[in-house]
């Protein structure tokens, strides 16, 4: 599907180029403000990017493939990330990982998207929260000092598992399901 | 107690505003030195003060400094590394939501010392909250002529920056982080040139941490007397610790340099948590080699008490690990973060890493073979300071300290 950035993002585009001297420094920024509205870093967004930059197209692939922010596939609706070097491991990461692993149903794979597409796990390297430890991140945001129980309620909300059950004509609710984790 | 000497805003944890940064005293190191000071006297002064950079390397910032081309047509830039993803630390995160307009003074100062009308604050891609915090401050800088053309309506011209990153150890290397900064993959650049020479688009740049710049306000306005006499002859001045791990109040911690290791986990940390014993100390952030128990209860937190420890200060990051945990555990688990870290530019630190996590992955399945320890310490020694940067050596620090300090660990499991 083509992607092609917004006005409002070529504005911002523009804002984001006065800050360097050369346009090449943009090329991250304009990546992360591709995956922002998108999820992740399509192959048209490479194009897009390199297009907008006047840049060789390798270029921007070889940046995107090198920096793990980037995700190079669709990603489930919320996209968590769990510490997994020493300082959150010894705290209990381990445990917090083996319960999304679990609850995610994702078999023998130490990572991915459960099979209705609403999260995805990733294991990453420090986060730099180890005094808060574990630590992860859900949709960006730092959740510390996380126990499999507090993760539990967590990932309830986020699936509007929480959210009174709503008879039929009667409206929303304010536990709207998917919405963003606190902010 | 804890106290905070030279970063008092991560006391209170919620001063991170101009009003209060101006009511604390803020900028008023700035005034005085745009006022009273020439651009070398402010160098002078941070020379003076001993002032090493808080990184990591613990290289003298104001020699760094004068390895600037005394005479440059070019441009020079100043940059600050937040890149912070040594595994332990966390300090520079609460400088950035906590202490931004000290960050912003300290790079203020630090452009009239160099000569520098651009700065650029390199901050990781998830510190996106702090980056935030940064950016508010920035915004009321400008909007309060401390920022832009003609601050404080003393002449100076300086702009600074907000750059993220996007997940990558490897760029808080100074120069993998300049070629972030370009817009290109992090690889490390071969050494000399060194970045004050040819750095940023190929133009003489300063790269300091951020703990180093923020600790540039307290030294000019109090001088280089002052902050010395906060430590010891040879470590001068304060530092910042992040503690974590099996400890009862992990956190940042300003330290007086000097002090005992001992003195900052009971008195500080309220000691071991749940009053277990203490069996690994990593003292200065997961590079560094590891400490034994006693070893750790003679160790100071300067820089040559480590060193003669065979260890390093580092970043200040301190891990404590209490006798639940398993060395060989422990070592598998750093030996991953750095394989996956490795940037993949130099032949020994690819290979070398990536073979130290496999075998040691296959010594904690309980298929290791009775040369596996030795073949370990075999890959260290084809891998340190035979790369272009110290990734490669960090990586070996824990599997030569875990193995030869905890030997019989190791060979239970490979024997078992």
């Amino acid at each position: 599907m083509a992607f092609t950035f917004t006005t409002e993002e070529r504005q911002e585009i523009e804002r984001i180029l006065a800050r360097y001297p050369e346009p090449m420094s943009a090329t991250i920024p304009l990546l992360h403000l591709a995956q922002g509205r998108l999820g992740w870093v399509s192959p048209e967004v490479v194009d897009e990017v390199a297009r907008v930059l006047e840049l060789p197209r390798i270029h921007v692939a070889d940046v995107v493939s090198f920096y793990t922010m980037f995700q190079r596939k669709p990603v489930g609706r919320h996209r968590i990330s769990v510490c997994r070097t020493l300082s959150c491991h010894v705290l209990g990461g381990h445990e917090i990982l083996e319960y999304l692993r679990t609850r995610l149903q994702l078999g023998e794979a130490r990572s991915g998207t459960d099979p209705r597409g609403l999260f995805t796990l990733e294991e990453v390297e420090c986060l730099a929260a180890c005094g808060t430890g574990p630590v992860l991140l859900i949709n960006g945001v730092y959740h510390e000092g996380l126990t499999v129980p507090g993760l539990k309620l967590l990932l309830d909300k986020l699936e509007g598992l929480d959210a009174p059950l709503i008879a039929p004509g009667s409206g929303g609710t304010d536990a709207a399901p998917g919405g963003p984790a606190n902010g | 107690m804890a106290e905070f000497i030279c970063f008092p805003a991560l006391q209170s944890k919620t001063r991170a505003g101009l009003d209060a940064y101006l009511e604390d005293g803020g900028y008023q190191s700035l005034k005085t030195a745009l006022d009273r000071l020439q651009p070398a006297e402010v160098a002078a002064e941070v020379k003076a003060s001993g002032l090493r950079g808080r990184g990591g390397a613990g290289f003298p910032t104001g020699m760094k400094w004068g390895f600037l081309p005394k005479q440059t047509e070019k441009p020079v830039y100043l940059v600050c590394n937040a890149d912070e993803g040594e595994p332990g630390t966390f300090k520079d995160r609460d400088l950035l939501r906590y202490a931004p307009h000290q960050l912003i003074e300290g790079m203020l100062l630090t452009c009239f010392a160099i000569g520098a009308r651009i700065g650029y604050i390199y901050i990781r891609g998830e510190f996106l909250e702090e980056a935030a915090a940064v950016n508010r401050a920035l915004d009321e800088a400008r909007g309060a002529g401390l920022l832009g053309r003609d601050i404080l309506g003393r002449g100076l011209d300086v702009d600074l920056h907000v750059h993220m990153g996007a997940g990558a150890y490897i760029c808080g290397e100074e120069t993998a982080l300049l070629n972030s900064l370009e817009g290109r993959r992090g690889l490390p650049r071969t050494k000399p040139p060194f970045p004050a020479v040819v750095g940023l688009y190929g133009c003489p740049t300063i790269i300091n941490n951020v703990e180093t710049l923020a600790a540039v306000p307290p030294i000019v306005g109090h001088g280089a007397d002052w902050y010395r006499a906060l430590g010891t002859e040879k470590s001068p001045g304060t530092k910042l610790f992040s503690v974590s791990g099996h400890v009862e109040r992990p956190g940042v911690y300003e330290v007086r340099l000097g002090t005992p290791f001992l003195q900052l986990l009971e008195e500080d940390c309220g000691g071991m948590k749940g009053g277990r014993r203490l069996k690994v100390l990593i003292p200065g952030g997961s590079s560094v080699p590891m400490l034994t128990a006693a070893e750790a209860a003679t160790l100071k937190l300067d820089y040559e008490s480590c060193l003669e420890h065979g260890t390093m200060l580092g970043s200040g990051a301190v891990i404590v690990l209490d006798e639940t945990v398993s060395v060989p555990e422990v070592v598998r688990n750093l030996a991953h973060f750095y394989a996956h870290e490795s940037c993949g530019q130099c032949t020994p630190c690819r290979e070398g890493t990536h073979w130290m996590h496999t075998i040691l992955e296959r010594v904690l399945a309980g298929r290791g073979k009775s040369g596996d320890l030795d073949l370990l310490l075999d890959i260290c020694q084809h891998v340190s300071f035979r790369t272009i940067c110290a990734l490669g050596d960090a990586a070996t620090g824990p599997v030569k300290s875990g193995i030869s300090k905890f030997r019989n660990e190791f060979e239970a499991l490979v024997h078992a």
